[in-house]
């Protein structure tokens, strides 16, 4: 389980246009709780203190306020015991490795700085599961960026961590590879507890169980992806394709664009049964009708908003 | 606890060589270059013909014996050095340094890694020398005593002091690094590397007595020349002990401070 309770963190930096110091405050009093076994999506513009968050939860930036813990240590005073538990992408991952070294001379170093002297299965069972076999023995400035973020996540899974910390884990490779790691993260990571920071919206949506919104340092929403649409979107949309908009002008909360029809709506059923009567009376061609559920990017949209 | 520590060491200059053969030609020309800067500077001594140069009388008068001592021991200790500062400096802008951090690895450990790391690569440069220098001029190093070996093993532990505060202001104010050749020059005016510090101007001879490396130059010199009374050598030795020791703890000092404050501003990763 991760704790975190009124976490601040303030940054000091050069304005070189006014030359002075001003404090940015990166991360503004966030209080969380993710549970044992959760995947845990921290979605938020660039800038937000996903990243920041994360580093100070793996021990790599020291908070100014507040605490943390992960799996009942605290991430401050006990350090050396929180890294044992976790596994971190942070940052460019990809750059923290060593290009002039092969995949396997890297997963062994960092097995080795984990004090696993005997890793040889370990690195065999992880080079197997991310499908890196083939171009184990090469350098990894060789190896496309996908492979880079396979080989960065192995890395972080060297000593089974109960904990993993992905930070933006999905940007920047092929469709293909993403589809991949994210089945593999369903699959194989069942019983680890994930933190997933992204600004993509449907990557969050489609891995986590709970979500939290965080934007200028903030927690602005936090709750499952359904829980979100409920609080912030009250209603659905209903969208009719027809020639005749016309006839639908007098229903509330409509929106005519071209031949688009958008209705909002609280009660889907009964709108639903009003646009029938319209339709069959005036003898109106239609050719779609379709109910929308808000999407997570219109959820996010309005917590930034807000 | 002990031992993996020690045993990650061995991890680190494993790395480090593995990577090393990676730069195949710049490896190769790195100790090129030594060889033409003492053919250089040998083929310059040259001009002076046989003559006996006075300002060299205390280390034996030949001037190629001279260049070639001070051109180890400047080598021997600018490669940990440089190995240190630069070492560090290269983890922190590729981003593997937050990856050592993550494994709860020491600051000390990976420092003395560089360090050790610095003298091997510091020995290989001695042995291209003085193969060099026996070679081709004859020079011999049969003089060399347990004092000489003291006396370097010594200055390892000085400049792996001197590269933990330099690693540590690396650390700290990021861009220190590029100081590191103005911070050599000086050093070595003061130094007696390729001219007695008898020559240079009254007035700033006694600032030499304040360069910590100047011990070790000197002592090294003084180790290999048979006539230097023991009482001598062993007094340089004491001041090159406390010298590392002064210099070791400062350099943790600094370089806990230094990771401490990265840690604050979040900059364990600069570009």
């Amino acid at each position: 389980m991760i704790v975190i309770n009124n976490l601040t963190k303030t940054f000091t930096r050069k304005n070189k246009k006014e030359k002075k110091k001003e404090k940015i405050v990166a991360v503004d009093h966030i209080n969380l709780k993710i549970n044992k076994g959760e995947i845990f999506g921290l979605i938020g513009p660039n800038g937000a203190g996903k990243t920041t968050t994360i580093k100070m939860l793996s021990t790599l930036i020291l908070p100014d306020e507040g605490s943390m813990s992960v799996n009942g240590f605290d991430v401050v005073k006990d350090a050396e015991k929180v890294r044992n538990n976790l596994g971190v992408l942070a940052g460019e991952f990809t750059r923290a490795l060593y290009w002039r070294l092969s995949g396997k001379q890297n997963l062994k170093f960092f097995a080795n700085l984990r004090n696993m002297w005997d890793a040889d299965e370990r690195i065999d069972e992880l080079i197997e599961l991310f499908g890196l076999k083939e171009q184990e023995n090469e350098l990894i400035m060789k190896y496309s960026t996908g492979m880079k973020h396979k080989l960065a996540l192995a890395v972080a899974l060297l000593n089974d961590p109960p904990i993993l910390f992905l930070d933006e884990p999905l940007t920047g490779i092929d469709p293909v590879t993403s589809f991949q790691l994210k089945n593999l993260i369903k699959d194989e990571f069942q019983d680890k507890t994930i933190i997933w920071a992204s600004h993509n919206l449907y990557e969050i949506e489609e891995m986590c169980d709970r979500i939290a919104l965080i934007n200028d340092g903030k927690i602005v929403l936090e709750g499952s992806p359904e829980e979100l649409k409920k609080k912030l979107w009250d209603y659905e949309k209903i969208v009719i394709v027809t020639d005749n908009t016309d006839a639908f002008t007098n229903i509330n909360d409509v929106e005519i664009k071209n031949n688009v029809v958008e209705i909002k709506t609280k009660d889907v059923t009964n709108t639903l049964l009003g646009i029938t009567n319209i339709v069959q009376k005036k003898n109106i061609r239609v050719e779609e009708i379709k109910t929308l559920r808000p999407t997570l990017e219109e959820i996010f949209m309005a917590g930034v908003k807000k | 606890m002990m031992t993996d520590e020690l045993k990650k060491i061995g991890v680190f200059i494993k790395r480090d060589f593995r990577i090393l053969f990676t730069y195949r030609l710049a490896f190769s020309t790195a100790f090129l270059g030594i060889v033409f800067n003492l053919f250089y500077l040998v083929l310059f001594g040259s001009m002076f013909g046989s003559r006996e140069l006075s300002a060299l009388t205390p280390y034996g008068g030949d001037f190629i014996s001279y260049i070639l001592v001070g051109s180890i021991g400047w080598g021997f200790l600018w490669s940990i050095m440089g190995m240190t500062s630069s070492s560090l400096r290269s983890e922190m802008m590729m981003g593997t340094m937050e990856s050592i951090l993550l494994t709860s690895t020491k600051i000390s450990t990976i420092m003395i890694a560089y360090t050790i790391f610095g003298c091997i690569f510091g020995l290989l440069s001695i042995g291209i020398l003085i193969s060099v220098g026996f070679l081709c001029f004859s020079v011999s190093f049969g003089n060399a005593t347990i004092y000489t070996f003291i006396i370097m093993f010594l200055s390892a532990l000085l400049m792996m002091g001197f590269g933990m505060i330099f690693g540590g202001l690396t650390i700290w104010v990021k861009n220190i690094g590029q100081a590191t050749p103005l911070i050599q020059n000086i050093a070595m005016f003061f130094c007696g590397v390729y001219f007695p510090i008898t020559v240079l101007p009254e007035y700033l001879q006694p600032i030499a007595k304040y360069v910590p490396f100047y011990y070790s130059i000197e002592g090294l010199r003084k180790s290999l020349i048979p006539t230097t009374p023991e009482s001598e050598i062993i007094r340089y030795i004491i001041v090159l002990l406390v010298l590392s020791i002064a210099f070791i703890l400062i350099g943790l000092y600094t370089l806990y401070k230094g990771l401490n404050k990265a840690k604050k501003d979040g900059s364990l990763v600069f570009y």
